[in-house]
């Protein structure tokens, strides 16, 4: 983990003096991760890959401003993919939470253990609706992107204290909606 | 205590079971678009002017009528095509009114705005000359249906065709004046066999309208006969001011003698071969024969050569023969 934060912030470096190559390295290492935090901030696959590209773009951008003292790159990344998500929330005014019509796409899966995950996916998505959004943005950034609290911290703009805190409630409203559901 | 202990054991198990409950979901892999050509995409985007990579730019990629912009230029386009739709829907429904329809000022504004636009003086000519063959089928078709309604107003559009028509010569070059002089004579020629024909069975209240329309027709007739030199006010007056033997200045046939200034004097055009004992049906015949025919004699008083408008006259203006 640590090495591969210090490639990417290299690589950073790299791309900042106009290595395309370096960018390219960038991209793919952070795309699943935006794409997932998108996604699972959204519920929507198509609004999930423009914002992705928004991100990469945004990032190309101000490459050239990312200071390695300050923060990881995967952090700098993901603050920018955050005032992407705040932007696009408030242009249209609501989380668009549109039903995914076969979404996740798992092709070594036989039909039914397929339906089996797109079922499951569909039933988080529901659940995490249910919750205010800075609930969600917790939930998916700890347990869908891996990070810990202060990696959290740092992209939200809090102590890693009041994410543990945010993290702890947000876990108990969604294991209320689940019983609400009678998914538990 | 117990309460409590169990209220915390609660919200743990809700805790627990909300961690599990995540951790089972899978997720959707990535967009093969974004993997494969996101990467180019990305680039490109970012050498676009600064402009399109303003925080909104992403709406740019993908259209939706959602979006304000797309959203926007819709609203136009459908405006603009209801302007065009509604417009080419009145065009159709006035071009078959006829005077007495509300609809006839629409059809006459949307004339007068078409030979506004025309490029060339001959082209604005040209339509004048096609709408004054409406203005012909408007009348017969007034007469045919029995209705009198409208004339009067038919007869104001009617004149200020061949006002108009007269007033467009001066506009034109010497050469193409003196062709299309020779075209709206026989135009006129004809206009002025249809009206008669048309008097014949029109409503008893439409004939003096008709009969009006056919006067001012033949004195515009005789001024295009007049050929360049002839003034427009020469046929102002009644058709039969002109007396006979016509000076000589009514064309290059122009002796004046004869036949041909009896048409001057019964108020039709003086026409080819209309003189004598041809008599004014034997004109229209002849008219509606057109060319060639309109340079013979007819009838016994057929000695048209001498005048005006004879067939000396006619071929100089013409050019056929």
């Amino acid at each position: 983990m640590r090495e591969e934060k210090e490639d990417l912030e290299a690589l950073a470096e790299r791309a900042a003096g106009g290595d395309e190559e370096a960018f390219r390295d960038i991209y793919e290492s952070l795309l699943d991760p935006v794409f997932r935090y998108f996604y699972w901030s959204l519920g929507s696959y198509e609004d999930a890959e423009d914002l992705t590209e928004e991100t990469f773009v945004r990032c190309l951008a101000a490459i050239g401003r990312f200071d390695r003292r300050k923060a990881s790159l995967r952090t700098w990344v993901f603050v920018i993919a955050r005032n992407v998500l705040v932007d696009h929330l408030r242009a249209k005014g609501k989380v668009k939470t549109e039903a995914l019509e076969s979404a996740g796409e798992v092709p070594t899966a036989g039909v039914e253990a397929r339906w089996e995950e797109e079922e499951r996916d569909r039933k988080v998505r529901e659940a995490l609706r249910e919750l205010p959004e800075a609930h969600r943005q917790v939930l998916v950034m700890r347990y869908f992107l891996e990070m810990d609290n202060g990696e959290i911290a740092r992209v939200l703009g809090r102590t890693p204290g009041a994410v543990n805190a945010l993290r702890i409630r947000a876990l108990r409203r969604l294991g209320k909606v689940l019983e609400k559901k009678g998914w538990l | 205590m117990a309460l409590r202990l169990h209220g915390t054991g609660k919200a743990k198990r809700r805790e627990a079971a909300a961690e599990e409950f995540l951790a089972s979901a899978s997720g959707p892999a990535t967009p093969e678009r974004l993997r494969l050509c996101g990467f180019q995409r990305v680039m490109a985007r970012a050498k676009e002017p600064e402009a399109f990579r303003g925080r909104d730019a992403w709406r740019l990629s993908t259209p939706s009528l959602y979006r304000p912009l797309y959203r926007s230029a819709a609203v136009i386009l459908l405006v603009v095509t209801l302007l065009f739709g509604s417009t080419a829907a009145l065009y159709a429904a006035s071009s078959g009114s006829l005077p007495d329809s509300w609809l006839y000022g629409l059809k006459r504004a949307f004339e007068r705005a078409r030979v506004a636009v025309a490029f060339s003086p001959s082209s604005r000519l040209d339509l004048e000359v096609r709408y004054g063959q409406r203005r012909l089928e408007e009348i017969r078709e007034m007469a045919r249906s029995g209705r009198v309604r409208g004339g009067e107003r038919w007869l104001a559009e009617y004149e200020r065709f061949l006002a108009s028509a007269e007033g467009r010569l001066d506009a034109l070059q010497e050469e193409e004046r003196d062709a299309w002089r020779s075209r709206l004579a026989l135009l006129l020629q004809e206009h002025e066999v249809t009206l008669r024909e048309v008097m014949g069975y029109a409503p008893a209240g439409l004939v003096p309208l008709v009969e009006r329309a056919r006067g001012r027709c033949a004195e515009s007739c005789a001024r295009m006969r007049g050929g360049p030199g002839e003034s427009p006010d020469r046929g102002g007056g009644p058709p039969g001011d002109r007396g006979p033997g016509g000076e000589g200045d009514h064309g290059p046939g122009g002796e004046g003698e004869g036949p041909v200034q009896q048409g001057w004097d019964d108020g039709s055009c003086p026409s080819l071969g209309s003189g004598g004992a041809a008599g004014e049906e034997e004109t229209g015949g002849q008219s509606r024969e057109g060319g060639e025919g309109l340079g013979e004699p007819q009838g016994p008083g057929g000695g048209g050569e001498a005048g005006p408008c004879g067939p000396g006259g006619w071929q100089e203006m013409t050019g056929k023969r």
